[in-house]
């Protein structure tokens, strides 16, 4: 009983000082504990790996959804054209996040120009916290992004305010609340032995392809040339306002964007509606460029280049990166960088790049590529 | 709002601020109006008005029985009339609220059975939270106050809080008015002491229900799956599992609920006293949700007895049977109207109900076998380790089995999954447990992993380290009691840091749906 | 009665009730010390009591009653 409980504790300063610093070493675990509980993978490569790049060194940083990651091969654009770029992009990445991803890009680095894939905008029906389309898609469309981005980050904090409806935001903000049952991940790999599980303890970790991944499958696709459709059909009103805002931020920011449409069997709908993006994005003085309105110059096969019907293989992202690169060089006119030795290190990446890609063309020649049934 | 979520935290945090900043005579006050916010956060907000309701009626039937009482003779009657009114209240919105579907479902099964007909009778209306908890406090009440054993309270706002004070709310424990009205009519001031004692039983509550309990109730699902079910040991593997869930689960709250109240000054009536480690099932029922036996004992059973059928009851056995059957009979009968009450007060089911008639047969099985009991144990110490340890092993498995009928909504189920349990005694072959056991840290489906075994039997290691606690120290906040501050400050810190990571709590914290793992 | 003749009737009664005749009364006795006074048998030597003295116990005193010397007390006062 609290009466008889009058006991006399012993004070010991060293008792004190001992949990004050246990506590002060548990709290400031957290951090690296929270980055290396998050998911594994390409968004992660990517997304964190931004964070590695050397402040102010990139040229061009290409946002948007997954196929950014199939289509541009940052490496190929530097060996062939010397300049600089980041596919700052991950899977399923929405409309309303692209912004973000903008600002953040610009706390490290100060691109000449900045590519932003339209397919985000395209996929207005597609998974949507708003619309409350496939919660669990919308769900990961923003955590595959903000589950590797720094903690407190204000960018962070507007992205997840402006996509998560209010009341569920709180493991989106400290997103070890979904992850921490993970950690059974960290003594398991300390077994095993793998050392790089912990490279991600401070969520920077660098991405030796720039955001790149090579994928091995082919995919025979049919494809109906749908160039000639002048038709222009508007995007539902939600997709146009956050189209409105991304373009008036752009112009605030004085950004030179080049918005891009990627080959892909589109539909005569799809291209109407890329057409109205075309009409809204020049009406800014911005550039817009359809790759599919140029399959044939590219020389483009939608037999042997494509992994599935929204991302390219090995084959395509060669085609399409020589294609743009060269777009890129001649509206741009950036710099060439190479035989700088500050760039020395884009370089060394290239040559393991070159043979990584060599040996993985090989094999998707040979047939001893991935199954198509993994998809 | 839980008992676990932050949010209750924050809302304690604010009244407890203002109980203690406010003049002591405001207490009370600041307690209801904390009781009311989390009774609207917590519960279906208009069904308050029941409890409004029960309060009033209970507050008014209390002082008209005194009244009635200090007539002496004359005002026998009318304080029973009262007494009846307002049981006849309380009791009558419970069984609407709570058992309304159990009725309908069986009246229905009757009438479909008789008619041919089959019927499908349901209400849904939404019960008041703590209504199974409240309903018999204030039962309690009115019969102390009938029986004299306490002064009806005159102010109905101190009545009001007594029915609805808000740590109790959810679990329990089911208070006397000179246990709580008592603790509640008097001023507190703050106590640094009371106030350790609170958080550190907050910490392990906390723990107990999130750490051990909900993780535990995600893996029984996964021992009873269709891919490992009739596979033994995973049927009782999947028992032992419950069994430690209910008692974090149910401990685990009257460790937050005992410690919230601390903060407030109010030491809760006990409710648990390391039931686990009772040598036989009659005494784990007092050391088992001690309150509600208590209530049953004392408000039921013991009146029953009292009442004249009994006593001619009695009269009437010991003509045909004898002395002894005159003793034992009524009592026994009294005793099955307890535990069929003990079954039905957990839900309207006929698994609960069988469940507290599977207590009451053990018990008074285990009356009738005493004097067989006493020749065979008289061979040996009945206090060897070995013998103690055999008894308490007895007593748990004992519990286990209702706790199976408690556990499958369906009696047949029930049933069948205790044959499953202790029929096959025989293990099944080493590679075909193997198969059903896969890797360390898979996540996802339904397959058992070395991890979650390892969890497992972590649990069950707490579970026993916590037996002993609570039997020789009364449990580990007591235990650490006269440590150091410090050393109790860090001890709460190292459970809540080590809780982070193994709790249960957060949107898929066992599934990994990894939506894109390539693409 | 005096207090010495209740104890005596007393513990003929528990003796009765328990089947045990090594059982010796005194005023501390608890329920504790007696090995087959539980909550089930409570009542029934309650009864035995009442119908022995001719006096009925309140519920008041059937639940506060604390060991056999309070027993004792409310004998002496009401017999």
């Amino acid at each position: 009983m609290a009466s008889e409980q009058r006991v006399n504790r012993k004070k010991s300063p060293v008792l004190t000082l001992l949990t004050i610093v246990v506590i002060a070493l548990m709290l400031y675990s957290l951090l690296p504990l929270s980055y290396l509980l998050r998911e594994k993978g390409q968004n992660r490569d990517n997304v964190a790996g931004f964070y590695a790049e050397e402040e102010n060194t990139l040229d061009v940083v290409y946002v948007g959804a997954s196929s950014c990651i199939t289509f541009w091969s940052p490496l190929q654009a530097w060996h062939d054209y010397g300049f600089t770029s980041y596919n700052f992009a991950h899977h399923t990445m929405t409309a309303r996040t692209v912004k973000y991803y903008i600002i953040e890009a610009l706390k490290t680095q100060t691109p000449e120009l900045f590519i932003v894939d339209l397919r985000p905008f395209q996929y207005a029906d597609g998974p949507n916290y708003e619309t409350g389309t496939d919660n669990l898609h919308a769900e990961y469309a923003i955590r595959n992004g903000t589950d590797h981005l720094f903690y407190f980050n204000e960018n962070r904090r507007d992205l997840i305010r402006a996509s998560v409806p209010e009341g569920e935001r709180l493991s989106y903000y400290a997103d070890i609340i979904k992850y921490h049952s993970r950690w059974v991940f960290i003594p398991f790999a300390l077994v095993q032995g793998e050392t790089d599980f912990f490279d991600f303890a401070d969520n920077v970790k660098k991405n030796p392809h720039k955001g790149f991944y090579t994928a091995t499958r082919t995919r025979p696709l049919t494809f109906t040339d749908y160039r000639d459709v002048t038709e222009v059909s508007p995007l539902p009103q939600q997709t146009d306002e956050i189209l409105t805002e991304l373009l008036e931020f752009c112009k605030e920011k004085d950004l030179q964007v080049l918005f891009v449409v990627h080959h892909y069997p589109q539909t005569a709908e799809e291209k109407a509606l890329y057409n109205y993006m075309e009409e809204r994005v020049r009406a800014y003085g911005l550039d817009f460029l359809n790759a599919n309105d140029d399959w044939e110059s590219i020389g483009f096969d939608f037999d042997g280049d494509m992994y599935d019907s929204n991302h390219t293989n090995i084959f395509g992202a060669e085609k399409y990166t020589a294609y743009l690169a060269d777009r890129i060089v001649t509206h741009y006119g950036l710099a060439d960088h190479r035989g700088d030795a500050a760039y020395a290190e884009w370089d060394a990446l290239y040559e393991t790049y070159a043979e990584e890609t060599a040996a993985a063309k090989e094999a998707l020649l040979s047939g001893v590529s991935e199954d198509a049934a993994d998809e | 709002m839980t008992i676990v979520s932050p949010s209750f935290y924050a809302l304690t945090a604010v009244f407890l601020l203002l109980y203690y900043v406010l003049p002591g005579r405001l207490q009370w006050a600041v307690l209801l109006a904390a009781s009311v916010s989390f009774f609207c956060f917590a519960g279906v907000p208009y069904t308050i008005v029941y409890l409004a309701l029960s309060a009033l009626v209970t507050w008014y039937a209390a002082n008209k029985i005194g009244e009635a009482k200090e007539k002496e003779a004359e005002g026998k009657g009318e304080a029973k009339r009262w007494l009846l009114l307002a049981l006849f209240v309380n009791l009558g919105l419970l069984a609407a609220l709570k058992y309304a579907n159990f009725l309908l479902t069986n009246a229905g099964a009757v009438y479909g059975a008789v008619s041919g007909t089959a019927v499908q009778w349901r209400v849904n209306w939404p019960a008041a939270l703590g209504i199974s908890y409240y309903t018999l406090q204030l039962t309690a009440y009115l019969a102390d106050c009938y029986w004299g054993i306490c002064k009806p309270q005159k102010h109905f706002g101190r009545l009001a809080l007594f029915s609805s004070f808000f740590p109790q709310m959810v679990s329990g424990p089911i208070s006397k008015y000179d246990e709580l009205g008592k603790a509640l009519e008097t001023e507190h001031r703050f106590d640094a002491e009371n106030l350790r004692e609170g958080l550190l039983r907050i910490v392990v509550g906390v723990f107990k229900k999130i750490a051990l309990a909900d993780n535990l109730a995600f893996l029984i699902p996964h021992f009873l799956h269709a891919d490992v079910a009739g596979t033994a040991p995973f049927p009782l593997l999947a028992m032992l599992c419950f069994v430690v869930q209910v008692y974090a689960d149910f401990s685990g709250c009257m460790d937050i609920i005992s410690g919230v109240a601390l903060l407030f000054g109010i030491r809760m009536t006990k409710n648990f006293d390391a039931p686990f480690t009772s040598r036989s099932i009659q005494e784990f029922w007092q050391r088992w949700h001690i309150t509600l036996g208590r209530f049953l004992k004392e408000y039921v059973m013991y009146p029953l007895l009292r009442t004249k059928t009994w006593a001619k009851m009695g009269k009437g056995l010991k003509k045909s049977f004898g002395k002894s059957a005159a003793k034992k009979i009524p009592t026994y009968v009294a005793m099955l109207i307890l535990w069929f009450f003990m079954g039905l007060w957990h839900g309207g089911g006929w698994n609960y109900i069988l469940e507290g008639v599977w207590f009451w047969l053990v018990i008074v099985s285990g009356d009738l076998l005493t004097p067989l009991f006493k020749k065979i144990n008289a061979g040996f110490d009945t206090e060897a380790a070995w013998f103690v340890l055999f008894q308490r092993v007895r007593t748990l498995l004992i519990y286990a089995v209702g706790a199976v009928l408690f556990y499958f909504p369906s009696v047949t189920d029930g049933l069948a999954a205790l044959k499953e349990i202790f029929s096959p005694f025989f293990f099944a072959a080493p590679e075909k447990i193997s198969a059903q056991i896969t890797g360390f840290t898979e996540l996802s489906g339904t397959v058992i992993t070395v991890g979650q075994l390892a969890g497992m039997g972590f649990a069950f290691v707490l579970f026993l380290i916590n037996a002993h606690l609570e039997r020789k120290h009364g449990g580990l906040a007591a235990r650490i009691a006269h440590w150091p501050v410090s050393m109790q400050v860090l001890l709460s810190a190292v459970l809540l840091y080590i809780l982070i990571f193994i709790g249960a709590y957060g949107p898929g914290y066992n599934a990994a749906e990894f939506v894109y793992g390539g693409f | 009665m005096t207090r010495e003749e209740i104890l005596a009737k007393a513990t003929e009664i528990f003796r009765d009730v328990f089947d045990d005749d090594s059982i010796e009364l005194t005023e501390e006795t608890t329920a504790a010390d007696i090995e087959d006074w539980d909550s089930l048998m409570h009542i029934t030597l309650i009864n035995e009591i009442e119908e022995a003295f001719g006096y009925k116990f309140g519920m008041k005193e059937v639940l506060g009653m604390k060991n056999v010397g309070e027993m004792c007390d409310i004998l002496e006062k009401n017999t």
